[in-house]
């Protein structure tokens, strides 16, 4: 039925096959609509935050989608700043996830602020000072940025190719693509690190607060390491997953290792920063503004194993497994140590934020927890639905994968 | 024409005379046009300005002892955690008063400043302020109430000083005398618990008591150099100033 | 004309939006988008108008707070203290501070209505007052014939206007006026002990070096919050080894204890054996003061307090208490040596109030600087001998006998549910509640009639409990009336005309009735008066008119009195000879109900409240019910850590608690505070109070509990289970 718009060379499921695929997902994303519709109209008392869980899950989520979707730039800088030729077999793919990762991010942080007509205020009257207005400039021009580098990946597009105009569009737009790679890291290398410093700035939470170098505490730079990381490990683990469900062959094996072989080197520098950091703060900064830290672990269920967990477990571990040669070389273990990457990252930003608040700073606070509300949980689970549906869509009419072609006939 | 000195306004709160009768708190709502709490809200939802926290010393009976704890913004001067988070200047520590304002028709609602804060004393808007029919005839003429989505906290009744300022202006003076600025709850205080006044007045009862021995402050360790003094002669009661008052076994707070 | 091609439409439709975005039109409308949400039209404004100042008095309770009102336009916007006002020292509680919402209050009742109740609700019908009338005449009528009662139940009957109440109901064919038990029980009981019965008594607490208090609200309610801030403020100013020293005796870790210098954990229901044992130790250690002898059934072969107090000594006490032999001992030791001494109680039973009395004589507090003293009586106007005999308390009315009850709003609050309906006569008695707002028990009344709240009539207060001086202070309306509400004096009028009662001759409203009696102060030449408005004092003889004191009053002043009464002569067990008797059967009873725990009900349930948790409060209150920690809601349950987990509780979970009445849930707050296998459960405001909906019937853990008078002190055997 849509046999015209597909690309040539390859083969796709039936129309029924892809809409059956597709419908779960729409109902799933039209839930979510109507759980972002509640937060709106009636207000953020849908959700289960409050004046102590300022932030919840959807901070949470935002940060770990962020991380993950730093395949992209990272993709990107690699390939046409670094000239790692190989990586043209995903970059399409990471573009189009990047793209999806962002402007989900940036949705639900909309709902998430109590006044998203006054966004744009931080345009108007930026405070230079604070982590959020780096963060918000950045996320913005990258968004825009994503969005400049999605176009040429719809143009090739089979029926659009066929209007000459567009051709010259996408032509033109093609000789930009190593500016908008170079902007694109530029400005991701920033927001991801204010990201970070978002956490390692707050004075009054010695669990989150770090030292730093010039204007950014460590956590900046740990979370442009740690994005950069798990940037590729999650390409690899999409790739690996589309592959799966689509039951083709998208990209060789060779680019698949060469991925996790950037994400484990990149890892390990991370676990060792990290490490050194985790020291400096346990032995210096915390207990210097009177915060001994073994009393942050002393407070259940947040003990020292999700300290061991993060930097062990899910850092160490998956870094050596994607160092060796001969362990990356077995898919299995190559796709498991991408995941525990990427679990890693979630678990760190899970840790800097809801840790974080459940914490007490006062002497006599209590210990807090916090449980989101379905309207939280449906309005995140719109940007999966979302991030489904324009994938599966681009998946199926754009060219994602260039490889696909050749593997698929040979 | 003389410059005027810069005010450094704050408070020195007598917690061996506060009775935790609460009066502060529903002062400063009358004051500040904070709503009644819908019927969902709860002790982590709801808007409490100034909000007095029951205190025990976390032995058990027989031996439990309590002690009611005023809390409200601590006016920080120093690396003021929740000004330099803001990402459009909703937040701004004002010069002449040392006040730490809020800007609710700046606020955009992301609730950064609350995470940043150590004393808890930000409050979101997390409903639209809505008063019993008819009882907005009761609301002070002098404060705006505040839209859904927002945050505020307290500023020291900073209407009253900019009234003050006024009146001191109609008789032709410049400075304010002490007795014509104090917030709502030190006024509505049954046992004068809570003394307000300009810590850089060394004449001052604000800044005499301040500097006795028996004055502490909270999270002092921080160095955001908060204005708001507590006091007691009873010696546990200085050491819910001290981490090690804390401990995972003792959920000690009711507030 | 050329066909518009499909391309051409799009060029244009694309051509629109680039043209659209570099046009003005973007910019304005994001501008226009943000300046909607900071001016969104259903966040009241403010009203505005003219800003003026008014003085008046508090009338929420007996306290009688001197009041300056803030108005914007003719509405009071914010009440604050007087300063230097010699009652209320400039202080007033958070329930006075909100006072001016009540005319505002969601709950707010404006026209009489019919109550039934529903399945779990209460559905309301509204009546003409016509109709109201004929309702009642009936019922008037077959209380008549049936030889059952017409009962008026005031709550605050020491006002003046109780005066036209008591007279309209007794012009009634069976009306009987009742009070319920107010004020100080220790001060009445040391009335009985006295030859000649007097006006009430106070405490010179200021004067004193050491003060002994059962369960009385000293910083929660009891007196006016600012004497007891001025009390607390002075003893900062002396030196440690001066200071007055506050020994609190109650089983719950209150405000009170928690604000005294030593807290006494009393077993439930056992302070009148910790008071027991002190007095055996004072008379054992001949600590007592040396003219106390001489009174004449001290140590009388007959009633003798020496041979009454013998078999409670320390070692036989301790165990019931909870407290050590030893402690008691120190305890009596410290008293004694730290004079004056004087000995005050909260709500309680007059037989435990009389122990209490006992100990202030055995101290010598009575009619000394720093101890009790008596007040003088405000000059009465009435002088029909039944109208100044006792009236009847509500414990006085026969159970079974009553078929119309009348209860105003205060007693309303006060007197629990179960108590007034024990009184009704058959199912088909009606209880008519007097009432400005449809919150707690007021919900559980036949009829309402819609009554003036605070700041809308004329009232007068007269001298807060535990006051040295008599004093009256009266306040005058603010608000207009909504229409349809009922003055209770001419619902009662009203109701005396459709009974076929001829209209009383003397006495026609109740400013009349206010008006006569400030003359007579007047006349009396005694006292001097304090004007709110510039801080003065005056004196009664520099006063030129009874119009002027009329005046100066209405207008914000307080009336006090410049001396007490002269000490009285007192007996232990006063001049009835059944007292003894009285005071020996209930000590037996005492005993064996102490620590008494029934197989099924492992828990000692006690049910609390504070000053402001009854009847209505503004919805503002939220901020000390809701929004904070501060003071418990109506059902929440406070339980030791121990016990709780002893019962596989959660804190912070709902809970569901059983006595031999029946089941209520509550929430479940762990307190290390709390005596083990003891629970404290909030008789706390209705939610009614806060909520939008008023139609809920109101649960309160009064009605699980074995309530006698109006005490809230006795322990019932419970049970908890999770919810």
């Amino acid at each position: 039925m849509d046999k015209q718009y597909i690309i040539r060379g390859v083969q796709r499921s039936s129309f029924r096959k892809f809409i059956a695929w597709m419908i779960p997902w729409a109902g799933l994303l039209i839930f979510g609509v109507y759980a972002i519709y509640l937060c709106l109209a009636k207000g953020l008392n849908q959700t289960n935050m409050d004046n102590r869980f300022a932030f919840g899950v959807w901070i949470f989520l935002d940060l770990t989608v962020i991380a993950l979707g730093a395949g992209a730039f990272f993709t990107g800088f690699l390939l046409y700043i670094l000239k790692k030729k190989e990586l043209h077999a995903v970059i399409n793919s990471a573009v189009v996830i990047g793209f999806i990762c962002y402007s989900g991010a940036v949705g639900v942080l909309m709902v998430d602020v109590g006044q998203p007509l006054r966004a744009w205020f931080t345009f108007w009257h930026p405070n230079v000072h604070s982590m959020l207005t780096e963060v918000t400039f950045c996320i913005t021009c990258y968004l825009t940025v994503l969005a400049i580098e999605y176009v040429p990946v719809i143009l090739k597009n089979r029926k659009l190719r066929e209007i000459p105009s567009m051709l010259v569009f996408e032509h033109e737009l093609h000789k930009l693509v190593f500016v908008l790679a170079a902007v694109g890291t530029f400005l991701s290398f920033f927001h991801q690190g204010s990201l970070g410093g978002l956490y390692g700035v707050l004075r009054g939470r010695p669990f989150a607060f770090r030292e730093g170098i010039a204007i950014w505490p460590s956590t900046f730079f740990l979370f442009i390491l740690s994005a950069a990381a798990v940037g590729p490990s999650f390409i690899l683990l999409t790739t690996w997953l589309v592959s799966k469900i689509s039951k083709k062959r998208l990209v060789k094996k060779n680019v698949l290792m060469l991925l996790g072989k950037i994400s484990g080197a990149l890892l390990i520098v991370y676990v060792l920063l990290k490490t050194i950091d985790t020291l400096v703060w346990i032995n210096s900064t915390s207990p210097a503004v009177g915060f001994p830290a073994y009393e942050f672990y002393s407070r259940k269920p947040f003990g020292t194993w999700i300290l061991f967990t993060e930097i062990v477990v899910f850092g160490l571990l998956p870094a050596l497994v994607l160092l060796s040669g001969r362990m990356r070389a077995h898919v299995g273990l190559l796709v498991t140590a991408a995941a525990f990457a990427c679990t890693g990252v979630a678990l760190n930003r899970f840790v800097m934020t809801i840790q974080t608040l459940a914490l007490p700073t006062l002497p006599f606070d209590p210990f807090l927890s916090y449980m989101p509300s379905w309207q939280e949980v449906g309005a995140f689970l719109a940007v999966i639905a979302y991030g489904v549906l324009v994938y599966s869509l681009s998946f199926r009419y754009l060219v994602l994968f260039p490889q696909e072609r050749e593997l698929s006939n040979g | 024409m003389t410059a005027q000195k810069n005010s450094r306004y704050g408070m020195v709160i007598d917690l061996d005379a506060c009775t935790g009768c609460g009066a502060c708190m529903v002062a400063c709502a009358v004051e500040n046009n904070i709503p009644p709490a819908p019927e969902s809200a709860n002790e982590r939802t709801g808007i409490t300005w100034m909000r007095v926290y029951k205190v025990l010393n976390g032995k058990s009976f027989p031996d439990t002892q309590a002690v009611f704890v005023p809390m409200m913004c601590q006016q920080c001067e120093h690396h003021t955690p929740c000004i330099s988070v803001c990402p459009q200047k909703a937040v701004e520590l004002d010069e002449e008063s040392g006040i730490v304002a809020q800007i609710p028709v700046r606020c955009l609602g992301c609730r950064y400043c609350m995470t940043a804060c150590p004393y808890h004393a930000r409050y979101f808007n997390w409903w639209d302020p809505v008063w019993p029919k008819g009882m907005e005839q009761t609301l002070n003429p002098d404060v705006a109430p505040r839209m859904r989505g927002v945050v505020e906290k307290c500023n020291f009744c900073h209407g009253r000083l900019q009234a003050a300022k006024a009146k001191a202006a109609a008789e032709g003076r410049i400075e304010i005398r002490p007795e014509e600025y104090q917030p709502a709850c030190s006024d509505a205080c049954p046992t004068n618990a809570i003394v307000f006044g300009d810590l850089n007045d060394e004449q001052s009862e604000v800044s005499r008591m301040a500097h006795q021995k028996d004055s502490f402050r909270l999270l002092e360790t921080l160095g955001s150099e908060p204005k708001v003094y507590f006091q007691s002669e009873r010696p546990w009661v200085h050491h819910i100033a001290e981490q090690d008052f804390a401990s995972p076994e003792k959920e000690t707070v009711h507030g | 004309m050329d066909k518009i091609s499909r391309r051409a439409l799009l060029k244009f439709a694309g051509g629109s939006v680039v043209g659209f975005l570099f046009s003005p039109m973007p910019w304005k409308l994001l501008d226009d988008t943000a300046k909607w949400s900071q001016n969104w039209s259903w966040i009241p404004k403010p009203p505005q108008g003219a800003i003026t100042i008014k003085y008046n008095t508090c009338t929420l309770c007996q306290a009688g707070c001197g009041v300056r009102v803030r108005c914007v336009g003719d509405r009071p916007v914010a009440l604050t203290g007087v300063h230097d006002h010699p009652i209320s020292f400039g202080a007033m509680c958070p329930a006075g501070i909100v006072g001016h919402h009540l005319p505002y209050h969601p709950a707010r009742v404006t026209q009489p209505l019919k109550l039934t109740e529903h399945a779990g609700s209460v559905d309301q019908y509204p009546l003409q007052p016509d109709e109201l009338m004929n309702d009642l005449a009936k019922v008037i009528g077959e209380a008549h014939s049936s030889g059952t009662s017409v009962v008026f139940v005031d709550g605050q009957p020491n006002r003046y206007v109780s005066q036209l109440y008591r007279q309209l109901i007794d012009s009634l064919p069976n009306g009987i006026y009742a009070v319920s038990p107010h004020g100080d029980a220790v001060s009445a009981a040391l009335q009985t002990m006295s030859e000649r019965p007097s006006g009430m008594l106070g405490y010179d607490l200021e004067h004193a070096r050491t003060i002994i208090n059962f369960r009385a609200p000293l910083m929660d309610g009891w007196g006016t919050p600012g004497r007891i801030g001025q009390i607390i403020k002075q003893q900062k100013k002396v030196g440690v080894s001066e200071r007055l020293k506050i020994i609190h005796v109650e089983t719950r870790y209150s405000r009170a204890a928690a604000m005294s210098d030593e807290w006494i954990p009393v077993n439930p229901g056992a302070d009148v054996f910790f008071a027991l044992g002190l007095a055996h130790v004072i008379v054992r250690e001949k600590l007592y003061a040396s003219a106390v002898r001489k009174t004449a059934d001290f140590d009388d072969a007959g009633i003798s307090f020496v041979k009454f107090v013998r078999e409670f000594s320390p070692d036989v006490v301790a165990p019931v208490t909870g407290i050590s032999a030893d402690k008691i001992t120190r305890t009596t030791r410290e008293l004694a040596r730290h004079t004056p001494a004087v000995v005050v109680g909260g709500t309680m039973s007059d037989e435990e109030a009389m122990v209490l009395a006992q100990l202030n004589l055995l101290l010598g507090s009575v009619g000394k600087t720093g101890g009790v003293v008596a007040r003088r009586s405000l000059p009465e106007i009435m002088t029909d001998r039944r109208e100044r005999s006792a009236a009847k308390t509500i414990a006085q009315i026969p159970d079974g006998s009553v078929h119309l009850l009348i209860v105003d709003e205060s007693a309303a609050a006060a007197i629990p549910w179960q108590i007034l309906e024990k009184k009704l006569a058959s199912e088909k008695s009606v209880v008519v509640s007097i009432a400005s707002h449809l919150v707690g028990q007021t919900k559980c009344a036949n009829y309402v009639v819609p009554s003036p709240t605070y700041l809308e009539s004329l009232r007068d207060v007269h001298s807060p409990e535990g006051s040295v001086f008599a004093s009256l202070s009266v306040s005058s309306p603010l608000i207009k009336v909504p229409a349809g509400v009922i003055e209770p004096a001419s619902f009662l009028q009203k109701l005396a005309a459709a009974a076929g009662v001829p209209a009383s001759p003397s006495i026609s409203s109740p400013e009349d009735l206010l008006k006569k009696h400030v003359d007579a102060l007047y006349r009396s030449r005694r006292g001097h008066v304090f004007v709110y408005a510039n801080k003065e004092t005056v004196d009664i003889s520099k006063i030129e008119s009874s119009e002027q004191l009329w005046k100066l009053l209405v207008d914000g002043g307080v009336w006090i009195d410049t001396s007490a009464e002269p000490a009285q002569r007192l007996l232990f067990f006063g001049h009835r000879k059944e007292n003894y008797a009285r005071m020996k059967t209930f000590i037996e009873e005492r005993k064996q109900s102490a620590g008494k725990r029934t197989g099924g009900f492992p828990l000692a349930l006690m049910p609390f409240r504070a000053c402001g948790d009854v009847g209505e409060i503004s919805p503002l209150m939220t901020k000390l019910y809701q929004e904070s920690g501060l003071r418990a809601m109506s059902n929440r349950a406070m339980i030791n850590p121990g016990t709780g987990a002893m019962f596989n509780l959660i804190d912070g979970a709902p809970a569901i608690v059983s006595t031999q009445k029946g089941k209520m849930k509550v929430d479940v707050r762990f307190d290390e505070s709390v005596m083990p296998s003891v629970l404290f459960v909030s008789a706390g405001p209705d939610k009614a109070c806060f909520n939008h909906s008023t139609a809920a019937k109101e649960e309160n853990i009064l009605l699980l509990c074995e309530c006698d008078t109006d005490s809230l002190h006795c322990a019932t055997p419970a049970n908890i289970q999770k919810a």
